[in-house]
C-alpha cells in the first residue's frame, strides 16, 4: 500500500530576481513499512524533499498523496494534526526542550494530541524504555550523551504511534558507537513495521536501509533495493 | 490542549529560561499596579483627613465670609482684599436668629507674641466669648473670657495648647503677661490641644477678646468672619436663608446679586472638597493607570524578543504537531503568568506603601485612615491581566504563524 506518493513535484526559492530550483520535477512511491535512505550530496535537494514529504515544508507545484489521500489544500490545523498523529520525527540537533526532563520531553507530541494525562505517563514510559532509557526519564538532555538524547529524540517521535518515522541525519552529531545504537534502534522499528524515511550523506548509514533513494541537483539519480535480508 | 501541570511547566521554563528579562517584563507590571493601589489609598487617606478636620469643627456651622461669593472664581478675601462690610453689629444682629445657639466674630492678625524670654511670631484671634461653644474648643486650665470681658476691650489671653507650650515651655501660665505688640496681657486660661484642621491650628493660637483686638491691637471695625452654631442640621438651609436676609437689611442691599457677603455651611464645604478629592484621586489613579498601560507595551516588546530568540523551539514544537492555536495559547498564558505574578507583587507593594504613608501620618498625628480598597485591588489586577492578554497576543499570533521549516532552520 503506497503510503508516499510524489507526482512531479518541484521547489522553487525565489530571492528577488534569483530563482534557485531545489527539486526539478520528483515523482517516487514509497510504500508502507519500508526502511529508506534518501541520500545526496549537501545541496542536492534531499531535505527539502524529505520535509515536503514530512509536511514542514510545501512544494511549489506537482501532488502529493499521503496514505492515500492527496494533500493540497490542506488547512494550518489539519496539516498540524497529521504531523503530530501520522508523522514522527528525528532531527540531527535533536531539538530537545533543555528546561524540561527526558520524560516531559517525549510527552510534548501527546499534549497536542490531548491525551489524557495518566495515558500520557504510561505511554511516555513505554516509549523511553522501547529505546533503553528508561533509567533516565528523569534527566534533562545535559544531563545525557549525544547518543542518549537522540534516543530521546526517537521516543518522542514514537509516542504517537505514527505511521512513518522521518530521520534527517540522525547520526550526523553522533560518534561511531552511537550512530550503531540509533541505527540499531531503527533496524529493530522497521522489523515492527514501521516505515522509516532517513536523509544521510553516509554510505554505512545509509547501508541499514533497504531501500536507496539518490538525489542529486533536484532530481533523483538512482533508486535501488537492496536484496532482502530476512 | 487543557492546562495541566506538563502546561504550566512548559510556561515556567519559557518564562524564567531568562531570569532578567522575566523581571523586568514583571517590573512594569508591579510598579503600575502598586502605583493605583497607593495612590487610590492615599486619595482616600487625605480625603479622610479633610473631612475629618472639618467635621471636627462641626457640621452645624455656618460661616458667614465679607465679600461676594461668586461661582467664577475664589472669593475676594483669598486674593489679598480686605473687605470691610461685616461689623460687629452684624454679628450682633445675627444670634437673635431662631434656632441658633452661639456666634463666635473673628478679627485676627500676626504680631510678634513675648512671655518672658520667649519671643515668637503668631497668630492672634480677637474673638467673642463664645468662641469654646461655637467651635467646640474646650478650656483645659483656667476660665475663657466673659461676654463683658470681651466687650469692654479688657487686656486679657487665653492660650490654644502649642502656644502655651512655645511661651511657658515650663511654667504655670495663668496669671502671667504675655506681650503682643508692645501692650501687655494677662493669660486667664489655656485650651486643650485640639488637633490641627485643614487650614488653620487652633492650637498654636492666642485668643484674644474681639473688641480689644480690633481697638488695640488692629485698629479695625470690621470682622473676618463670623461662625454660627446651629442646633439641628436639618434647620441649616433655613438659617442660612434667614442670614442672608438679616444682612441684606443691614446692608440696605435689594438684589442678592448685589451681596457684599457670602454664607457657607461646613457641610457645603465637605460636599465641595470631596468632589475635589474625588477627582484628584481619580486623577492620579488615571496617570497609575497610563504606567500599567506602558508596563503592558514593554511586554509586547520582550515577548517578540522572546519569540525570536525561541524561533527554533516553535519550529520544534510546529514540527511534532502543535497547532497554531496552540502556540500561541503557549505564549499567552506565559504573558499571563507574568503579568499575574507581577499583578500579585505589585499589589503586595502598593498595600505595603500604603501602610508606610499611613504610618509617617498616624507619627504626624493626622487623622488619616488606611483604606486599600478592594476596588482599585481588583481594578488594576484585572487591567494587569487585561494588559497581558492584549499586549501578549500579537507576539503571540506572530509566534502561531511561522512556517515550521523555516523556524526550525532559524539561527
Amino acid at each position: 500500500m503506497n503510503l508516499v506518493e510524489f507526482q512531479d513535484i518541484t521547489k522553487t526559492y525565489t530571492m528577488g530576481e534569483m530563482e534557485t530550483h531545489v527539486l526539478r520535477g520528483v515523482s517516487l512511491t514509497i510504500e508502507r513499512g519500508e526502511f529508506v535512505a534518501i541520500m545526496g550530496p549537501s545541496g542536492s535537494g534531499k531535505s527539502t524533499l524529505m520535509n515536503i514529504m514530512g509536511f514542514l515544508d510545501t512544494p511549489t507545484s506537482g501532488h502529493y498523496s499521503f496514505d492515500q489521500t492527496e494533500v493540497r489544500h490542506f488547512d494550518e490545523d489539519t496539516l498540524a494534526d497529521i504531523r503530530n498523529r501520522e508523522i514522527g520525527f528525528v532531527f540531527q540537533m535533536f531539538y530537545l526542550l533543555n528546561k524540561m526532563s527526558a520524560l516531559d520531553n517525549v510527552k510534548l507530541p501527546m499534549l497536542y494530541a490531548n491525551v489524557p494525562d495518566r495515558e500520557q505517563d504510561d505511554r511516555a514510559k513505554r516509549a523511553l524504555k522501547a529505546v533503553g532509557l528508561e533509567d533516565r526519564m528523569h534527566h534533562k538532555p545535559n544531563e545525557l550523551s549525544g547518543g542518549q538524547q537522540q534516543r530521546v529524540s526517537i521516543a518522542r517521535s514514537l509516542v504517537n504511534e505514527p505511521k512513518v518515522i522521518f530521520a534527517d541525519e540522525p547520526t550526523g552529531n553522533l560518534d561511531t558507537a552511537s550512530s550503531i545504537e540509533i541505527m540499531d534502534i531503527f533496524g529493530k522499528l522497521h522489523k515492527q513495521g514501521k516505515t522509516i524515511i532517513m536523509v544521510t550523506h553516509e554510505d554505512d548509514i545509509a547501508a541499514h536501509a533497504e531501500r536507496i533513494i539518490v538525489v542529486r541537483d533536484g532530481q533523483i539519480v538512482e533508486d535501488k533495493r537492496k536484496a532482502l535480508r530476512h | 490542549m487543557k492546562i495541566n501541570s506538563l502546561v504550566l511547566r512548559l510556561a515556567f521554563a519559557g518564562i524564567f529560561e531568562n531570569k532578567t528579562r522575566a523581571f523586568l517584563t514583571m517590573l512594569g507590571i508591579i510598579i503600575g499596579v502598586a502605583a493605583v493601589i497607593a495612590i487610590m489609598a492615599i486619595g482616600a487617606g487625605a480625603q479622610s483627613l479633610i473631612t475629618g478636620s472639618i467635621q471636627k469643627m462641626g457640621t452645624n456651622l455656618v460661616g458667614v465670609l465679607p465679600g461676594a461669593s461668586s461661582d467664577s472664581g475664589p472669593p475676594a478675601a483669598a486674593m489679598g482684599i480686605v473687605i470691610t462690610t461685616l461689623t460687629y453689629g452684624d454679628a450682633k444682629a445675627l444670634e437673635k436668629l431662631p434656632h441658633v445657639i452661639g456666634i463666635s466674630a473673628y478679627a485676627n492678625g500676626a504680631a510678634e507674641i513675648s512671655a518672658g524670654r520667649e519671643t515668637l511670631t503668631g497668630n492672634f484671634n480677637g474673638v467673642t466669648a463664645a468662641y469654646p461653644v461655637v467651635e467646640n474648643h474646650a478650656v483645659e486650665h483656667g476660665r475663657f473670657y466673659t461676654d463683658s470681658e470681651e466687650q469692654t476691650a479688657k487686656k486679657v489671653v487665653v492660650l490654644g495648647a502649642e502656644m502655651k507650650e512655645n511661651l511657658f515651655p515650663f511654667t504655670e501660665p495663668i496669671g502671667k503677661k504675655v506681650k503682643i505688640k508692645d501692650a501687655k496681657f494677662t493669660v486667664i486660661g489655656v485650651l486643650e490641644k485640639k488637633g490641627s484642621s485643614l487650614a488653620s491650628n487652633p492650637d498654636n493660637q492666642i485668643f484674644v477678646p474681639l473688641a480689644t483686638a480690633q481697638k488695640i491691637l488692629l485698629g479695625q471695625q470690621h470682622l473676618g468672619l463670623i461662625r454660627i452654631k446651629i442646633d439641628q442640621e436639618a434647620y441649616i438651609p433655613l438659617v442660612m436663608e434667614d442670614i442672608a436676609k438679616t444682612l441684606r437689611y443691614r446692608h440696605r442691599i435689594d438684589n442678592p446679586d448685589d451681596d457684599d457677603f457670602s454664607v457657607q455651611s461646613l457641610s457645603q464645604a465637605l460636599e465641595m472638597l470631596t468632589a475635589v478629592t474625588d477627582s484628584l484621586k481619580f486623577f492620579l489613579a488615571s496617570i497609575a493607570a497610563i504606567s500599567l498601560i506602558v508596563g503592558g507595551i514593554g511586554i509586547t516588546n520582550i515577548m517578540l524578543m522572546t519569540v525570536k530568540e525561541r524561533t527554533r523551539e516553535i519550529g520544534l514544537k510546529k514540527a511534532i504537531g502543535a497547532r497554531p492555536a496552540q502556540i500561541r495559547n503557549q505564549f499567552l498564558l506565559e504573558a499571563l503568568i507574568v503579568t499575574g505574578i507581577g499583578g500579585t507583587l505589585g499589589i503586595l507593594l502598593g498595600a505595603l506603601l500604603s501602610l508606610v504613608i499611613a504610618l509617617v501620618a498616624w507619627r504626624l498625628e493626622y487623622t488619616w485612615t488606611l483604606s486599600i480598597s478592594l476596588l482599585s485591588v481588583a481594578l488594576s489586577f484585572f487591567v494587569a491581566i487585561f494588559v497581558g492578554v492584549v499586549f501578549g497576543l500579537y507576539p503571540a499570533r506572530k509566534a502561531a504563524r511561522l512556517n515550521p521549516i523555516d523556524a526550525l532552520r532559524y539561527e
